[in-house]
């Protein structure tokens, strides 16, 4: 056990995690250089392009210093804030995390928060200056911000370069040096925390844990803490980078277990692992169900694929645990699901898994967050997770809507831009940090719902991009707000239909219209687009009907041509939705996030 | 080039042998441009190798500053009887904005020398849409174009092509088009005014005087068979139609050297339906609705379709076909994507 190192590594995107770990696996001979693939730890396509990792792995390395063998593990973390409290369940499995800073970028919001995260479990904390290969590196800069964050000495940060190997000898040494060895209880009962798990098609649930106290061996009756489910542990092992089986586990180790478990909902991040025969007192503290945050309707762009829709969605919750999902109609968009995500890139994720793993074009509805609603009978609290539940407003006394607290880090120039955004997205201000001479953070709480609305593409428009943002929950406030429909052709499209604050209504009804009128071709007839809070219509666009649509010359040569111009057209409108007598193409349904393109 | 043409003419003779041909036509770019000698080879060769079926239709499509008096007895002596004639515009500002070479005057000299060599029928492009058009200025068009008493009219609205300075001008906002409403009006104008003269619409950019239709158009539009030769022209042999590649020197090339010069689609019972519904629809033929009827795609998910078009006003039942009503042919595109069998 005093030879084991657990880590893991806290870095924003693009600051090179990736890479550094690839040079980690390389130097210490865990992957060969043959085998390297670039960014070896994400193995899903997605996850490459997006240049983040969407669930964690964990992976061990074998490590020779100073004569003596090491065993380290390192577990990776999800990127996103969509994902923090997987992140905080990967960093409670560890004793110390390597801090990436990109030296031409300087710290951000994210890792600020997760930094928060890690020293709260008082992990020891390896600053790291990456990409000191780049031209524009500002070690001295960026080293002062670390040593201000952490409290560090300047030389306990080591430069490094994932790209040319720089350091990684220094980093590796320093792990074994800095890290602790892991505490616990060989003799104990088995006490095991599970930090994540992943699906195989063939093998069923593979989760994955780290040994507290006592160790876990192959066969064992086992058991979950939370859910109460046993099961027979068929293999167990440690992460190399593909399975390597053992007979046993043993305290401070990281692993896994293969137990038969078919669905991922089975397996809650944080949950306890012990074993029937003897098992231990008390689970291992932190463990939450995690909620889903946003809400959105997930629909079949063609109404017969709706069996297929569930069948690709059960498919993906194998394997995501955290993505929830019922039946709901909708009456301009046929029979789909309402969808709970952890927030709004998860929603982006499953959409585009869905495309691309399963064939499947989805239309999605305007996201929203869960609303409560207490009614003024014996003020009942309603769930909303879809606008068209919300009670009539004569028999609703308040409704609650969740709140957060946001942290954004810029340059001081952006500043003013920022607090203006934020107002304009009721937000309120609660702090403000001078963290260098030009870095600021800014604390501020404000609705979630905001941030469903175009808020990350405003927040990149006025910080040019110099801007991060990090975010957790803090609980439900009351807010004045109202349901906004909108009508097209005098019909009222369900799907369309949004809740929002009384002060906003008028302003973001326009919007909306403006946009639809956009998104909607013209069609062989006049189209109203009418905004509405209950019956009183608040705003009015019109789509003038299609006047001119004609080829000019259709002769011998143009024929072919224009045949597969035809075609291709009526290709899309095919996939547009019918709405009364409006062929509404799918981007539509989403016109409310794209307000300011 | 010639050579080349004359070439495939051969090479493609086996394709008509037991049909003859009913129409020539000389265009796709400015066959007027061809020195008299060598259109004289061309049409000496198409004789030596089809039948040729009399009245045979010979139509070239001439630029107004290539007519003058040589020429257009020359090619009246070759036996040339039909002329296109590119005229577009009768204002300068609209010539120049095209980047024509003729002026408006030489637009109505042309038609005056073809007439005096005795070419009877002549047709006239004339093109509306344009920018800066005004509807006074498109009713002073369509008043010249009567006046130079021709028997037919095509009448195109500008088409903007992408990757063309017009396109980037308009894009930049440097030119701006009618409004498509405007467009339209002068579409109807133009219609009106020419069936008040007395020319049938038989096609959406088409108008004739009784018996004055192009005949070789009108083989595309009732599925008749063709050949082309040249660069880039197209054949349709029953259910297969090729096109010859574009770039003149490979042509030449390929023809000397007797390697293939055409690519080719096999038209599916679904592609020829198509087309038939494209290009009927866009004729005052229409579909006949027989035809409609014994398709396999006559369909109840296509009737729905039909019926609902009927319904809405934007297709009628005539003649035992289906037709495009009045303004309704200027979204045609639209009118028979939605009938597509996809």
């Amino acid at each position: 056990m005093k030879n084991i190192r657990n880590f893991c590594i806290i870095a924003h995107i693009d600051h090179g995690k990736s890479t550094l770990a690839d040079r980690l696996l390389q130097t210490t001979g865990t992957i060969s250089d043959r085998e390297m693939q670039d960014q070896a730890l994400d193995d899903m396509d997605l996850e490459r392009e997006r240049g983040i990792t969407i669930k964690s792995h964990a992976i061990q390395m074998n490590y020779n210093h100073n004569g003596e063998d090491y065993v380290l593990n390192l577990i990776d973390t999800p990127g996103h804030v969509d994902f923090s409290y997987e992140v905080s369940r990967s960093i409670a499995a560890c004793e110390g995390a390597l801090l990436i800073v990109d030296a031409s970028q300087g710290i951000e919001a994210q890792t600020i928060s997760n930094l928060y995260l890690a020293l709260e479990h008082d992990l020891e904390i390896i600053p790291i200056l990456n990409k000191m290969d780049l031209p524009g590196a500002m070690p001295e800069e960026v080293t002062d911000q670390i040593v201000d964050l952490i409290g560090c000495n300047p030389e306990d940060v080591i430069p490094a370069s994932g790209k040319t190997g720089l350091g990684v000898d220094k980093v590796l040494d320093a792990i074994v040096e800095k890290i602790p060895a892991p505490k616990g209880d060989p003799d104990a009962p088995l006490q095991a925390m599970i930090f994540d798990s992943v699906f195989n098609p063939f093998r069923g649930i593979i989760a994955y844990y780290r040994v507290l106290n006592g160790s876990i061996k192959k066969g064992d009756r086992v058991k979950f803490f939370n859910t109460g489910k046993q099961y027979d542990a068929d293999e167990i092992g440690v992460l190399k980078m593909d399975l390597s089986p053992q007979k046993s586990v043993e305290t401070g180790d990281v692993g896994y277990i293969i137990s038969g478990i078919k669905q991922a909902a089975e397996v809650k991040v944080g949950d306890t692992l012990t074993t029937t025969a003897n098992p231990c007192a008390e689970a291992v503290k932190g463990f939450e169900d995690v909620k889903p945050m946003v809400f959105a309707g997930i629909y079949p762009v063609d109404t017969e694929d709706y069996e297929e829709l569930r069948y690709s969605m059960e498919k993906l919750q194998l394997n995501d645990a955290s993505l929830v999902f019922e039946p709901e109609s909708s009456a301009a968009l046929g029979f789909g699901f309402r969808c709970g995500f952890l927030g709004m890139l998860h929603m982006e994720i499953i959409q585009e898994r869905l495309e691309r793993e399963f064939n499947m074009t989805v239309i999605t509805t305007v996201p929203n967050v869960s609303y409560k609603a207490f009614l003024k009978k014996d003020e009942q609290e309603v769930q909303v997770h879809n606008p068209s539940e919300l009670p009539d407003p004569s028999k609703t006394e308040w409704i609650e809507e969740p709140f957060i607290k946001a942290q954004v880090i810029t340059k001081s120039d952006y500043v003013g831009a920022i607090m203006n955004l934020c107002i304009d997205k009721r937000g309120e201000l609660q702090n403000q940090v001078y963290l260098t001479q030009d870095r600021v953070e800014i604390t501020f709480e404000m609705p979630l719902s905001e941030i469903v609305f175009d808020f990350y593409d405003r927040l990149k428009t006025v910080s040019k991009g110099y801007a991060s943002f990090d975010y957790f929950p803090i609980g439900y406030k009351r807010s004045d707000l109202v349901k906004l429909d909108i009508l097209l052709n005098t019909e009222q499209v369900d799907a369309l239909s949004a809740l929002v604050h009384r002060s906003n209504a008028f302003d973001l009804g326009k919007k909306i219209c403006i946009k639809l009128k956009e998104l909607i071709p013209r069609q062989q007839f006049e189209i109203p687009i009418q905004a509405a809070i209950g019956a009183k219509i608040v705003a009015r666009e019109t789509i003038k009907a299609l006047r001119k649509d004609v080829t000019a010359k259709c002769y011998g040569g143009d024929i072919t041509r224009k045949r597969k111009l035809l075609e291709k057209q009526k290709a899309g409108k095919k996939r547009m939705r019918q709405v009364g007598r409006v062929e509404v193409p799918q981007e539509a349904f989403l016109a409310v996030l794209k307000l300011n393109d | 080039m010639v050579g080349a043409i004359c070439q495939e003419l051969i090479n493609k003779s086996h394709l008509f042998q037991e049909v003859s041909i009913q129409t020539i036509y000389f265009g796709g770019g400015s066959p007027s441009f061809i020195q008299t000698e060598n259109l004289a080879r061309i049409l000496d060769q198409i004789r030596e190798n089809y039948s040729l079926e009399e009245p045979l239709e010979v139509t070239i499509e001439c630029n107004p500053d290539d007519i003058n008096q040589n020429f257009s007895d020359a090619i009246m002596e070759m036996g040339f009887n039909r002329i296109s004639l590119g005229i577009q515009s009768f204002f300068n500002e609209d010539l120049e904005l095209m980047n024509r070479a003729h002026d408006s005057d030489q637009a109505a000299s042309a038609v005056q020398q073809l007439k005096k060599s005795g070419f009877q029928n002549i047709t006239i492009d004339l093109i509306y849409g344009l920018p800066n058009t005004s509807m006074e200025k498109w009713k002073a068009n369509i008043q010249q174009a009567l006046n130079l008493d021709v028997p037919h009219i095509s009448s195109y609205c500008l088409t903007i092509e992408e990757k063309t300075l017009l396109h980037h001008q308009i894009e930049t906002g440097a030119i701006q088009l009618p409004t498509p409403e405007s467009q339209l009006e002068q579409f109807v104008f133009l219609s009106e005014t020419l069936v008040k003269e007395g020319y049938e619409h038989y096609e959406i950019s088409n108008f004739a005087k009784p018996g004055f239709e192009s005949k070789h158009n009108s083989s595309y539009w009732k599925n008749k068979d063709y050949i082309g030769v040249g660069p880039s022209a197209h054949s349709k042999i029953g259910n297969k139609r090729f096109w010859n590649i574009s770039n003149n020197y490979q042509y030449i090339k390929r023809l000397k050297t007797d390697l293939n010069v055409s690519e080719e689609e096999i038209l599916s019972e679904k592609d020829l339906f198509n087309e038939m519904l494209m290009i009927g629809l866009r004729t005052k033929w229409g579909v006949k609705l027989d035809n409609i009827r014994s398709s396999e795609f006559y369909t109840t998910e296509f009737q729905k379709e039909l019926n609902k078009k009927i319904e809405e006003g934007f297709l009628q039942i005539e003649d035992e076909a289906i037709k495009i009503s009045g303004v309704n042919k200027f979204i045609a595109d639209t009118i028979i994507s939605d009938l597509f069998i996809v």
